[in-house]
């Protein structure tokens, strides 16, 4: 209750956007079959042209809640969601929702870069190509503009037809961010997006994931509580299945409600 | 400088052990290299006497005492393209179906199945090749595809000629069976070595199952197919007792691919003990070391592929 009046409070001067809730997740319970609840009755907003992060010690259920917003866990058998998740109108969890298209509206990043066997281009290309039919000419033209959102232009422009698999890390995990955005999400999914990299890529993808949030929500998981600080807006902490708090980032950090968000913040546990 | 040991006996088994361990492993290049060395030995005779000529000859003749490879050669190398060729659709399509489509409970026992098929020894695909499948295909396929493919240009040459049932066709068709299992666990082990994240994130941007089975795992996989391929064409290569039985045993090469033919294994199994003279085993000897020396390529070639893992 509190938390819901302290944001209307919220103000962040340098963000011209104002503040729209984007996605709604209500009363989500999670299970890997039946015997085996994960998530119990999480309720949280997600904003637009903000970056939410879901940080909490593993197995908290942070990474489950993020694949229940994209439907990925139906890829396994057993695993079932109960709630609602709303993006707009669209209820997410609705049998009849055509999980193609919630998938391309709701794009993913993984925590290993995951560059399809083919070239450059060719791994922005795909996933365009299942949408829509391009010419050659705009295809190329969707292809540059993806790159050079996810920062990696100039580095590629010379090699675009050349194996995906031969770029740093960095550069693949990019290389996924900009497949992500060709496809013109509505949100971004990010699931310990760094977790792989080295510190100067983490740098790289996080300053692109501030770059982003003006146009796109990004949701993002990380076990790392620096770097939801530095980059997230908001932060949700979760506590065996459980969401403890959620609010502006500043405040979970510097002033948590619950005793035990300050103790994981301030590094007593966890 | 000596090493000082804590303990109160000395143990002085270790480098015994490794000894044995070395003996062992040393067995197996022994082995290889004395027989490859035997092969040469007992080959020498006709090598010397024929040249390289033995290898590109088709002459055949116990009698005249004139002997090349070409015959059995040409009916070994096609038999087997023929099978890998065949077997491929059919080893994809399984491979995809068990570790992708169907579910958990009917994977296990179709996978036992296919080990199963494995386990059949080659006589008794032999022996149904022969007796079953062969008058079947003869009176079915051979007759139908004498009436309507062998009037086509070019390929229709490949499948005229007297309905027989035993032949190079035949043999292609039960050498598929017999590499169905290999390739088929060799392509579906490949297709769990992708990583579960690689799928994910295909289905992530919303690509279909068959989108992420032909556009990105296939692809994903391409060397380990490739080398899987390879390792059935050496299994095929060198297969014998089904293919003495179904491939007619001719001393010839023909055009069509119905005619009965021989292969390198076949021949050497059909004259071996009845053979006339040291020329005549000499050849046959000849012969072991071609096919000893095509799977050995083959068979490297194959296990260089398959080490390259999926991305």
């Amino acid at each position: 209750m509190s938390l819901v009046a302290q944001l209307k409070d919220y103000q962040q001067p340098q963000q011209v956007k104002p503040l729209v809730q984007r996605m709604d997740i209500r009363d989500l319970n999670f299970y890997y079959g039946k015997d085996k609840q994960v998530l119990f009755d999480v309720s949280m907003p997600i904003y637009q042209n903000r970056v939410t992060a879901m940080i909490g010690p593993s197995g908290c259920g942070k990474s489950t809640l993020l694949r229940c917003l994209n439907r990925i866990y139906e890829l396994y058998p057993h695993q079932y969601a109960e709630g609602n998740v709303m993006l707009g109108e669209l209820s997410v969890l609705d049998r009849k929702v055509d999980l193609n298209d919630l998938r391309a509206k709701i794009g993913m990043v993984f925590q290993k870069p995951t560059p399809f066997p083919m070239s450059i281009y060719d791994n922005i290309a795909f996933g365009i190509k299942l949408y829509e039919r391009l010419s050659k000419k705009d295809m190329d033209h969707r292809v540059k503009e993806a790159l050079q959102q996810a920062q990696l232009w100039n580095e590629v422009k010379d090699k675009l037809h050349s194996e995906a698999s031969g770029l740093s890390g960095g550069q693949q995990q990019r290389l996924c961010i900009a497949r992500t955005i060709a496809l013109k999400p509505d949100v971004i999914l990010m699931d310990e997006p760094t977790s792989a990299l080295d510190p100067i890529a983490t740098q790289g993808i996080e300053e692109l994931i501030t770059e982003l949030r003006k146009e796109y929500t990004i949701v993002i998981v990380t076990h790392n509580m620096q770097q939801a600080a530095r980059i997230s807006d908001f932060t949700a902490f979760m506590y065996l299945g459980e969401l403890i708090e959620f609010g502006e980032t500043k405040q979970v950090f510097q002033n948590p409600v619950n005793d035990r968000t300050r103790k994981y913040v301030s590094g007593t546990f966890g | 400088m000596t090493a000082i040991s804590l303990r109160a006996l000395p143990w002085q088994g270790d480098d015994l052990f490794r000894r044995a361990c070395l003996t062992s492993a040393g067995l197996i290049s022994v082995l290889m290299f004395a027989i490859l060395l035997s092969l040469c030995i007992g080959a020498w005779p006709a090598l010397e006497k024929f040249g390289v000529g033995f290898f590109f000859s088709s002459e055949w003749n116990p009698v005249t005492k004139e002997f090349g490879a070409a015959n059995a050669l040409y009916g070994t190398l096609v038999s087997s393209v023929i099978a890998v060729f065949l077997a491929l659709p059919v080893g994809l399509g399984i491979a995809i179906f068990l570790s992708e489509l169907c579910p958990v409970w009917l994977s296990r026992p179709l996978s036992i199945a296919i080990e199963l098929l494995a386990a059949v020894p080659s006589i008794i695909y032999g022996m149904w090749g022969l007796f079953v499948f062969a008058p079947w295909f003869s009176e079915g396929f051979q007759v139908w595809a004498g009436e309507h493919l062998s009037e086509l240009p070019i390929i229709g040459q490949l499948f005229s000629g007297p309905p027989m049932g035993v032949g190079l066709l035949t043999s292609g068709i039960i050498l598929a069976f017999m590499i169905l299992p290999i390739l088929t666990s060799l392509i579906k082990e490949a297709l769990s070595t992708v990583p579960k994240v690689l799928r994910e994130a295909t289905y992530g941007i919303g690509a279909t199952q068959f989108e992420v089975i032909i556009k990105v795992l296939l692809p994903a996989i391409k060397g380990p197919i490739f080398g899987a391929l390879i390792l059935a064409l050496g299994r095929a290569l060198g297969e014998t007792m089904a293919i003495t039985f179904v491939i007619g045993g001719a001393q010839s090469i023909e055009s069509s691919l119905f005619m009965p033919a021989t292969s390198i294994s076949a021949t050497i199994a059909e004259q071996f003990n009845e053979a006339t003279g040291d020329m005549h085993i000499s050849a046959l000897i000849g012969l072991g070391l071609v096919l000893f020396m095509i799977t050995f390529i083959v068979m490297g070639t194959a296990r260089v592929l398959l080490r390259r893992k999926a991305q």
